[in-house]
């Protein structure tokens, strides 16, 4: 859609998702729940018919032809799993505390897998120097798989339902983990204001990139600070924790 | 209170409003010029002067002005292709005169970008890549080199990957007026015979994100389909176009490559015959049905070695000497080794061409770069080097025949 | 010897109850011991009415009384036999005895009247708001009470099938507008001394009577008592019908969607007390409602389940799609048409233009005025009597289809996809929810006009958002999908064999959860054993 301008939708999705963050924590679960499914369902659907255009020969060898900077990418994905946080928040709402540690660890397996078998089909249909080039890979792949028969010619549209779900789900996550958090600190009662009010500083951040290549800079340097926050900070807590405990011991002996 | 509230709402309400005062990207179906087909040609060397310039002034770089493109586009034209059966009185005028389902419009452009903004200014609806289908490249353009279409085609989101590049020998733009009867729409025909084609086996998956993704690959070049036209209607697959750096390097010399391209590569479905003699048989006809290939690469002496292993079902189609007799297993032996050494022959003959022109439409460096990993990381660093590499590849090829059935008669 | 045997024969005498007046009641009265006093009062309070009968007599030939009645609401035949004839000629066992003054009320009450429904009410309020209802009041001279006794018959219609709810298989009974009718056929089907009827007037002119029906052993004592918290929470001066109550005691009254089932079919009504429903029933509506009601109610229907299950699983899928089409699909259509050509095939996409190239406007105006002229259509199908309306059906069609098609006012393709939404929106069977998604239909068509299929998707997800937020009294609208319930899933989508839905579903929190005993038994031993039958 080039002649809309970007500002409209961005303020429509941000208008949805601010609204939808003024319940309370069971609905937020029951929104994610019910997602759940069409997300995975489409995508594996896309990832399954694109199997067609796919060449083994393509993915071989793999551990890939020369060893370039694994390590950046990696923390590239890594940075990717942060939204996972908001199990942090969930938890004390949770009648069974205990499954939360399995509930993660299965969570992750699932988008993992995800992640890897759209990788995987992507570079199949495309081979490794194609796939440099494009900008969106997925969404090419998702654009040359069809149904046979003929049926339905470019799935990106199926592609832009399971985007769209995918982008509100991880925005209303991470936009109600800032409201709640913001309304624990400032201890008020409900956090329906702080929904309100974060939505022009979420526009204006979502304005500022100019162009393409800027984005992926922005997007590359807020997972690393990310990173930092969700990884090293409660690392630090928790040696903290670790060290009081042992001085509890040492004080009581 | 309860005013604040009011207000409030109306507050929101003018705030919707306004975003409703632009549905911007809305364009209706109708009023939308959906290019179907488009057809690239060379253009005279005084076409410089015919061009209506849009983009900009006469520009005097002689070199931009030899390389001049004419470019013929077929653009729908709404309500002319009905969905249900067509009316009888339409279909005599179809092709020509002005119940054409289609419009053919000229225009010349130095690059491709340039081409369809000229061709912008000479129709009156904003114009449509969504559609395309077809493209097809006069062969002295793809001598040239594809460079600009393809950078032009790649950025362009409205192009889809599925759409076909075709390589003419002659003219492309008699492409955009071939109408057979068989079909309403010229450039959905040209779609429809190739898909069919593959359908039956005739042809490899060769559109633009096979093409592109060859091209890309350091160890494979890419190849196009190569058309021709035949008796002003028909449309005959010639061959395989096939490419080095973006330029075209050459193409089969008869369509029996292509079937042994596809045998090399283990491409089903099969369907292509091969008519040869065999010894006290005479001629007889086969046919392949199925395809199986297994390529191995060995490194001997610091140079790659290609195994190609095929292996073919086939069925007997027909023999021409009436007084041989094939009704024994030996004789359908015979067949059986004899049409192995053609093909092997074939493929051979196939493989020293494309090593001549330096483009490895088969991918072995692909198969180089998948298993032999070090070899790979230490000679090739880019497309080139494989390209020369493959120059000097010795090949070993080995056919295996199963003829499986007679057809309704037994000798 | 004849009085000694009665005397042992004399049951103990009953106590009798007294309704006393109520401090709040405006006009409120205790009776005078004068019967002139309380029957001039009677007059002046209930002015001129020709239906309203008081009738003096003497008791037994001696003491002066009186019956005040209203003989449109009562059954005059029974106050003949059961009450004047009675007290007009003493039974054979008051032959004789003399009666004590203070005594005459006990007596008639306790020996007398051949009535059981009745009541002693002192005040003149409480018997007129009775005798309202059908009640004949019974006065004495000399005593500041009345015997009320329930007389009470209106004309009502014969059961016939319910017209909202068809079936193929099912019974052919609904309820119809009188509460005690309704109560019976409810009770024929549950035939259990767990199913408790408790009735309460509301509204303040109408004085509606509601039951509130739900089982015992079934149902949530927290749904019962939110029930009826709710219903005494409604203060307005008339329920005209069991939909008034319905938005009274909705939890979302602002949602399009309907948080109450409705019912005519006792059957229907019944299969929700065993899943653990509470029932609410209106006299004067032959309309049950059923509480709480979740979101896959609606498109279920009870031929699902008196046929095999993998019959009523196929036509509840193709109900389900029905559904979701009636919602989406002109916006889906607005949104490739003009926005996104390129998802529809070629020759497909060129044949649509074609039929699109003498329309005027831009599609979403011309679906949108479709669409409307539908909804009108179908309005004025309703209103219209079954003569005229079945030819009017056949014009619209012919004019909005053909005609217009010609005309160049709308496309082919336009027509066919707004007569495939509407067909789809009857094939659901809860009238409130189609409506629903028919009201909803159109915020997408404009959401689409506007941005395409990115203004669908935002308004889909606006929609199911809006849905998994809501709630009907306490119970997830989405349940059994959201939260997941392994045993209501089982009769969402697909309808389950019998068998296997051996559990209630869990979001009504039931306290008895089978439903099935032994589910292990069935269809597994042969019926008849040769050998045997032989013998």
């Amino acid at each position: 859609m080039r002649d809309t301008p970007i500002e409209v939708t961005i303020i429509v999705l941000l208008v949805l998702t601010a609204l939808s963050t003024r319940r309370n924590i069971v609905k937020f679960s029951y929104i994610h729940l019910f997602y759940l499914p069409f997300l995975l369902g489409p995508a594996l659907g896309i990832i399954l018919t694109s199997l067609q255009n796919a060449d083994v020969l393509n993915l071989e060898p793999v551990i890939g032809n020369h060893h370039t900077n694994i390590m950046g990418g990696l923390l590239d994905i890594a940075a990717l799993f942060q939204s996972s946080f908001i199990i942090t928040l969930i938890i004390p709402f949770m009648m069974k505390p205990e499954k939360a540690m399995k509930a993660s660890i299965w969570a992750m397996i699932i988008a993992g897998m995800l992640y890897l078998l759209i990788v995987i089909s992507t570079i199949a249909t495309f081979g490794p120097q194609e796939t440099i080039r494009l900008i969106w890979p997925t969404l090419e792949n998702a654009r040359t798989a069809s149904i046979p028969g003929g049926f339905l010619e470019r799935l990106d549209v199926i592609f832009l339902i399971v985007w769209l779900i995918s982008v509100f789900t991880t925005m209303f996550t991470t936009y109600y983990l800032t409201c709640y958090t913001t309304q624990e600190l400032f201890h008020f009662k409900d956090h329906g204001l702080f929904s309100t009010f974060l939505l022009p500083f979420v526009f204006v951040f979502a304005i500022c990139p100019h162009d393409i290549f800027q984005f992926f800079q922005i997007a590359q340097w807020t997972g690393r600070i990310g990173f930092f926050l969700t990884l090293c900070y409660p690392i630090l807590l928790w040696v903290i924790a670790v060290i009081r405990k042992k001085r509890e011991r040492t004080c009581e002996e | 209170m309860k005013n604040r509230r009011i207000i409030v709402v109306l507050l929101q309400l003018t705030v919707f409003s306004l975003l409703l005062t632009g549905c911007w990207d809305s364009l209706e179906i109708d009023n939308r010029s959906l290019i179907l087909g488009i057809a690239i040609d060379e253009a005279g060397p005084d076409a410089a002067k015919e061009e209506d310039l849009t983009n900009h002034k006469k520009l005097d770089s002689p070199d931009l002005n030899a390389n001049m493109i004419r470019l013929t586009a077929q653009i729908a034209v709404a309500g002319r292709i009905p969905l249900g059966p067509g009316s009888g009185g339409d279909s005599e005028n179809s092709a020509k005169g002005k119940n054409s389902p289609v419009w053919v419009v000229e225009v010349l452009g130095h690059t491709i970008d340039d081409a369809m903004n000229n061709l912008q200014q000479e129709i009156a609806d904003p114009r449509f890549l969504i559609h395309l289908r077809v493209i097809v490249v006069s062969k002295k353009i793809a001598e040239k080199g594809l460079v600009n279409l393809n950078d032009y085609l790649r950025r362009n989101p409205e192009v889809r990957r599925s759409t076909w590049l075709l390589v003419a020998d002659k003219q492309a733009a008699d492409f955009m007026n071939v109408a057979p009867p068989l079909e309403r729409v010229p450039t959905l025909y040209l779609l429809s015979m190739i898909e069919k084609s593959i359908a039956m086996g005739k042809f490899p998956q060769a559109f633009l994100s096979t093409f592109w993704s060859n091209d890309s690959k350091l160890g494979q070049s890419a190849y196009l389909p190569y058309v021709s036209i035949r008796q002003g209607q028909n449309v005959l697959i010639k061959g395989l176009a096939y490419f080095k750096d973006n330029k075209l390097a050459g193409t089969t010399t008869y369509p029996m490559e292509i079937g042994v391209f596809m045998a090399a590569k283990g491409i089903n479905p099969g369907g292509f015959t091969t008519l040869f003699p065999v010894k006290d048989i005479g001629y007889v006809m086969v046919r392949t049905t199925n395809r199986k290939s297994h390529i191995s690469i060995q490194i001997k002496n610091g140079k790659p070695h290609a195994n190609v292993y095929v292996r073919l079902q086939s069925e007997l189609g027909e023999k021409y000497d009436e007084q041989s007799k094939i009704d024994s297993e030996k004789s359908l032996k015979t067949i059986e080794l004899e049409q192995e050494r053609w093909i092997a022959n074939v493929i051979h003959d196939l493989i020293k061409k494309t090593q001549k022109d330096k483009s490895d439409i088969f991918g072995f460096g692909e198969y180089v770069r998948a298993h032999e990993r070090s070899f790979w990381n230490k000679s090739i660093q880019e497309k080139r080097d494989w390209e020369n590499m493959y120059a000097d590849m010795s090949v070993t090829i080995k056919v295996k025949v199963n003829i499986r059935r007679v057809g309704m008669k037994i000798y | 010897m004849l009085k000694r045997i009665r005397k042992s024969f004399n049951p103990p005498k009953e106590v009798p109850t007294t309704v006393p007046c109520t401090e709040n009641k405006p006009q409120s009265g205790q009776m005078s011991p004068l019967l002139d006093h309380n029957l001039q009062r009677i007059e002046t309070i209930v002015g001129e009415n020709s239906d309203l009968v008081i009738r003096r007599f003497l008791i037994f030939g001696e003491y002066h009384g009186a019956i005040v009645y209203f003989s449109s609401m009562v059954d005059e035949h029974s106050i003949f036999t059961d009450i004047l004839k009675p007290l007009m000629s003493p039974p054979l066992h008051l032959i004789g005895r003399t009666i004590p003054d203070q005594e005459l009320l006990d007596i008639i009450w306790n020996e007398v009247l051949h009535l059981s429904k009745s009541k002693r009410i002192s005040c003149i309020d409480e018997m007129l708001d009775t005798g309202i209802q059908g009640s004949t009041l019974l006065m004495l001279d000399g005593f500041a009470e009345s015997i009320v006794l329930d007389t009470r018959q209106v004309q009502m219609r014969g059961i016939e099938q319910p017209q909202t709810e068809q079936t193929i298989r099912g019974a052919r009974e609904g309820f119809i507008e009188v509460l005690e009718s309704n109560i019976s056929l409810l009770r024929s089907r549950l035939q259990t001394t767990d199913l408790r009827i408790t009735v309460n007037p509301i509204g303040q002119k109408t004085k509606s009577k509601v039951a509130v029906c739900y089982l015992e052993s079934v149902a949530n004592p927290e749904l019962i008592k939110e029930a009826n918290r709710r219903l005494s929470k409604i203060d307005t001066d008339g329920i005209l019908d069991a939909g008034y109550i319905e938005q009274f005691i909705e939890d979302h009254p602002y949602s399009p969607f309907p948080q109450v089932q409705n019912t005519e079919r006792p059957d229907k009504a019944a299969a929700s007390l065993l899943e653990g429903r509470v029932i609410l029933l209106t006299d004067g509506s032959p309309f049950a409602l059923i509480v709480p009601a979740v979101f896959n109610q609606f498109y279920q229907t009870l031929d699902d389940y008196t046929e095999r299950f993998i019959i009523g699983s196929l036509i509840r899928f193709i109900r389900v799609i029905a559904l979701l089409f009636s919602l989406f699909f002109p916006a889906l259509y607005v949104s490739i048409i003009s926005f996104n050509p390129e998802l529809i095939p070629t020759d497909f996409a060129v044949a649509v233009a074609g039929g699109r190239a003498g329309v005027p406007y831009p599609s979403v105006i011309e679906v949108l005025i479709m669409e409307v002229s539908m909804e009108v259509l179908r309005e004025a199908t309703l209103r219209m009597p079954q003569i005229i309306g079945g030819a009017l059906s056949i014009v619209g069609v012919l004019v909005i289809g053909s005609a217009a098609v010609s005309a160049g006012f709308v496309s082919p393709i336009t027509v066919v996809v707004v007569a495939l939404t509407t067909i789809g929106s009857f094939a659901t069977p809860a009238y409130n929810a189609a409506i629903a998604l028919r009201m909803l239909r159109f915020p997408l068509i404009i959401m689409s006009g506007i941005f395409g299929l990115y203004g669908v998707m935002i308004g889909i997800i606006f929609i199911i958002n809006h849905l998994l937020f809501m709630d009907s009294f306490g119970v997830p609208y989405l349940s059994p999908v959201v939260p997941i319930n392994k045993q209501g899933l089982k009769d969402t989508l697909i309808r389950a064999p019998l068998w296997w839905m051996w559990k209630r579903p869990s979001h009504l929190h039931t306290v008895d959860n089978t439903r099935l005993a032994d589910n292990d038994k069935l269809n597994t031993e042969p019926v008849l054993n040769p050998t045997q039958e032989e013998r």
